[in-house]
């Protein structure tokens, strides 16, 4: 399953897993159903994933890049490709740099595009 | 001949010494007796770098909430070390600021170090590190020693960057194929003999080999890691093409949060303008 980013998390949503602040504290346990007011302390307390009952990692990637063109992207790929030649795309950091990277791209194509 | 690092820091009278200013701050900083008003007046003696030091303290990297009109209020809210660093690396930029653009263009340079900076100070404060402002300092002066090279051995470093174009290779390994050394190790030699702190030294040295740092491995894990994200944010150009390799070692050491990548290059975004603005000493001007 996996932590998926804070972003992501909607009020309703059930933890899977107990949130805890960086010091380790437990602020919220495993089970208990998300309200916006959580969300609140969860920002304040710097806490920036959670682990939900029925979502990965794989279901939120579409929703973090909105309506871009798949051309775009496809392009924004191959220049990523390029950029990370000489990375390990193996490791879990370098494929989310990559993952990143190239939505950045894409969306400074599709931002050139508009205007 | 240029065997060593050493020998392109030789007669090199423009960048052998940092300016006055800031030897006294830092004397200042490390003499007990000194007051934050002793540290204040110093600094204040110098009008452009107060001035400059007073936008960097009332900036978004800071957001206080009430505008800091004076140095001696902005030495007791950010800390006399903080400032030190600050004052320190706006003053390496405004040494460097001469330099020939011929190969090298200044401004995306500058780009992708103040852009390595922030990153490295964003992904500090997630760890609670004390004074954030070492790391920002430290991520700006990383490819220092590219500035030396492109100086002191201009036909060289053209070579270089000219095999990179075409074979693609990674700059700092061509460096060390071509030059014996790259441009890590020049870095270091000249933080060294600017007398700087022994962890500024061993952080810039070891950038690219993390597993070598020995005294500084969390300061030097950091710097990796966030020239690794400002590249792969593609953050202003230092010669380098490519996103450089991650170490699995350095990165499991600072213990950041897959998700907090993308949290941590929408604040570089959010910061990166105005840190230029601030920090580039009277940039097109």
């Amino acid at each position: 399953m996996g932590k998926i980013s804070l972003e992501d998390v909607q009020p309703g949503m059930i933890l899977a897993g107990e949130v805890k602040e960086r010091g380790g504290c437990v602020l919220l346990s495993a089970g208990v159903e998300i309200t916006e007011k959580h969300l609140d302390i969860f920002r304040k307390w710097g806490v920036s994933e959670a682990d939900i009952q029925g979502v990965s990692k794989q279901d939120v990637i579409p929703l973090a890049s909105p309506l871009l063109d798949p051309a775009l992207l496809q392009q924004a790929e191959v220049q990523a490709q390029e950029l990370f030649r000489h990375t390990d795309l193996q490791h879990l950091a370098v494929r989310e740099l990559f993952r990143l990277s190239i939505l950045r791209l894409a969306q400074d194509k599709s931002g050139a595009q508009d205007l | 001949m240029i065997r060593n690092p050493r020998d392109l820091l030789n007669g090199t009278v423009e960048v052998s010494a940092l300016p006055m200013i800031f030897t006294r701050i830092n004397d200042a900083v490390n003499d007990p007796r000194s007051s934050i008003a002793d540290i204040g007046r110093i600094i204040s003696e110098d009008s452009s770098l107060s001035a400059r030091l007073l936008r960097i303290v009332n900036s978004v990297l800071y957001s206080f909430p009430s505008k800091i009109e004076t140095i001696t209020r902005a030495v007791t809210i950010v800390g006399t070390q903080q400032l030190r660093d600050v004052a320190l690396a706006t003053s390496v930029m405004k040494m460097f600021a001469e330099m020939s653009e011929d190969l090298l263009n200044m401004e995306a340079f500058w780009h992708h170090s103040i852009g390595c900076g922030i990153t490295a100070r964003i992904l500090a404060s997630y760890r609670r590190e004390p004074n954030v402002e070492r790391f920002l300092v430290a991520g700006m002066l990383h490819d220092i020693g590219r500035l030396l090279i492109h100086t002191k051995m201009a036909d060289q470093a053209r070579a270089a960057l000219l095999r990179c174009e075409s074979s693609g290779e990674l700059l700092y390994k061509v460096e060390v194929d071509e030059f014996g050394f790259d441009h890590a190790a020049v870095g270091g030699a000249l933080l060294q003999l600017w007398k700087l702190p022994a962890s500024l030294e061993e952080v810039v040295t070891c950038h690219h080999n993390p597993r070598r740092a020995q005294r500084y491995a969390v300061e030097t894990a950091v710097i990796h890691v966030a020239d690794v994200i400002a590249h792969a944010m593609r953050l202003g150009n230092s010669g380098e093409r490519f996103v450089p390799p991650l170490d699995s070692r350095a990165w499991e050491r600072i213990g950041i949060p897959l998700s907090y990548l993308s949290e941590t290059m929408d604040q570089v975004d959010r910061q990166i303008n105005d840190a230029i603005k601030m920090i580039r000493p009277d940039a097109r001007k």
